[in-house]
């Protein structure tokens, strides 16, 4: 077993570190870290830019995270702005921001408000929730794109997408779909348009 | 050596598994990164497997899992060294050698008692490479020579091993997990082994 690491790093102004094993970050100004980093903890409340792999516990990302590889850890919110060059592996992903992930998003559960635009290459998951944000001013929808969803529950709406695969598939309001492929259910919203749907095994 | 692919959505078909527990194990480290190949097909990327390996990995989760939690299972299927010291009666008894690749070992190392994981692993391809009857004893001796040098390349344990037998002369090869070599048509490839599923093997015989 590791020794538990005890040292903690905070960065007010601006900041810049080769990587290390961390129990707690909390950058408020600007950050850049070089190598690969592991942290307990995250909190991103300006921005922070790592051009390597990042292992954390829990991250908080209320400002502007830039990943270069991959990230991974057990639970990331999103209150701002994040993007993944990698993928982004972790148990539990919610977003109230925007986000890019340009590899895999997977993770166990998703739950997603679009707040901002959001990409992903492709998702794997157990359960997927895509809502839209309670309307504030105007009329501005943003959508989720994505080239492939997989997950065993589903539901989307304001969702750009190839194809989505699952066990349990919900089609909600403002979706564009090519192709569906579900096992045992499937609902679909009458104004989403969904071009082709299949079922499989069961 | 083209190996055999197979689709994710047939194998979730064949195995019954879940989008869900295919993508949990795979964060579990439970299915390494490098087996799943992307391709491009007509309906666009789709992702592929190692056929064998893949099947047999996913037969083993399945029976272990009630008895083991995910981080333990994950940390019996990594190639990395666990900590452990055994004797060489313990591993005889436990059959990750055989006696008589026992006794080529104590010939190299005659004042050995307990082997640490690395002698183990070793010890334990030595007794591969006698028991696939190719290999002759000073052969086995050799092979495990040629390991000792070559674990300051491969300090990861990501290599396989070779035999290559000419005119009854034979050499042994060490290269990485994923290196290829093509061998003189005369020459006969008399043993090929990978050392990462050597450990997977003996974790599992230790566990």
């Amino acid at each position: 077993m590791q020794a538990e690491p005890v040292k903690n790093w905070r960065v007010m102004g601006s900041s810049t570190i080769t990587g290390g094993s961390y129990n707690h970050i909390s950058v408020m100004g600007e950050a850049v870290s070089t190598g690969d980093m592991e942290c307990q903890s995250l909190r991103v409340m300006g921005m922070f830019q790592t051009h390597a792999n990042v292992q954390v516990g829990f991250a908080n990302i209320m400002g502007q995270m830039d990943v270069g590889g991959q990230l991974r850890g057990q639970r990331v919110r999103v209150m701002g702005e994040l993007t993944v060059h990698g993928d982004c592996e972790v148990e539990q992903f919610l977003s109230r921001g925007a986000f890019s992930i340009d590899g895999l998003l997977n993770a166990g559960t998703i739950d997603v408000r679009l707040y901002g635009p959001c990409h992903v290459r492709e998702i794997g998951c157990g359960s997927l929730r895509v809502s839209l944000k309670k309307p504030f001013f105007g009329r501005m929808r943003h959508v989720l794109t994505a080239d492939v969803i997989e997950g065993d529950d589903v539901m989307l709406t304001y969702t750009k997408a190839h194809i989505v695969r699952g066990d349990r598939i919900r089609i909600g309001l403002g979706c564009d779909i090519d192709k569906i492929e579900y096992k045992t259910e499937y609902a679909c919203h009458p104004r989403a348009h969904v071009a082709s749907c299949e079922q499989r095994g069961s | 050596m083209e190996q055999e692919l197979i689709s994710k959505k047939e194998l979730l078909d064949l195995t019954g598994i879940s989008y869900g527990q295919l993508y949990r194990w795979k964060r579990k480290d439970l299915i390494p990164e490098g087996w799943f190949i992307r391709k491009s097909t007509f309906t666009g990327q789709e992702t592929f497997f190692p056929r064998e390996k893949i099947l047999s990995r996913i037969e083993q989760i399945k029976q272990l899992k009630d008895d083991l939690s995910l981080d333990e299972l994950a940390r019996r299927f990594s190639p990395d060294p666990a900590e452990i010291a055994l004797c060489g009666e313990d591993m005889v008894k436990r059959s990750i050698v055989s006696e008589q690749a026992w006794r080529v070992y104590r010939l190299e190392h005659p004042n050995t008692k307990v082997c640490s994981f690395r002698d183990v692993v070793f010890a334990s391809v030595v007794h591969r490479a006698l028991a696939s009857g190719n290999v002759g004893l000073d052969e086995a001796r050799n092979a495990l020579r040629t390991l000792e040098q070559s674990i300051t390349m491969f300090s990861d344990f990501r290599m396989r091993i070779a035999c290559v037998r000419k005119l009854g002369v034979s050499v042994w090869v060490v290269q990485s997990a994923d290196g290829q070599f093509v061998i003189d048509p005369d020459a006969k490839l008399v043993f090929d082994a990978d050392v990462s599923e050597c450990i997977e093997d003996v974790k599992l015989r230790l566990l």
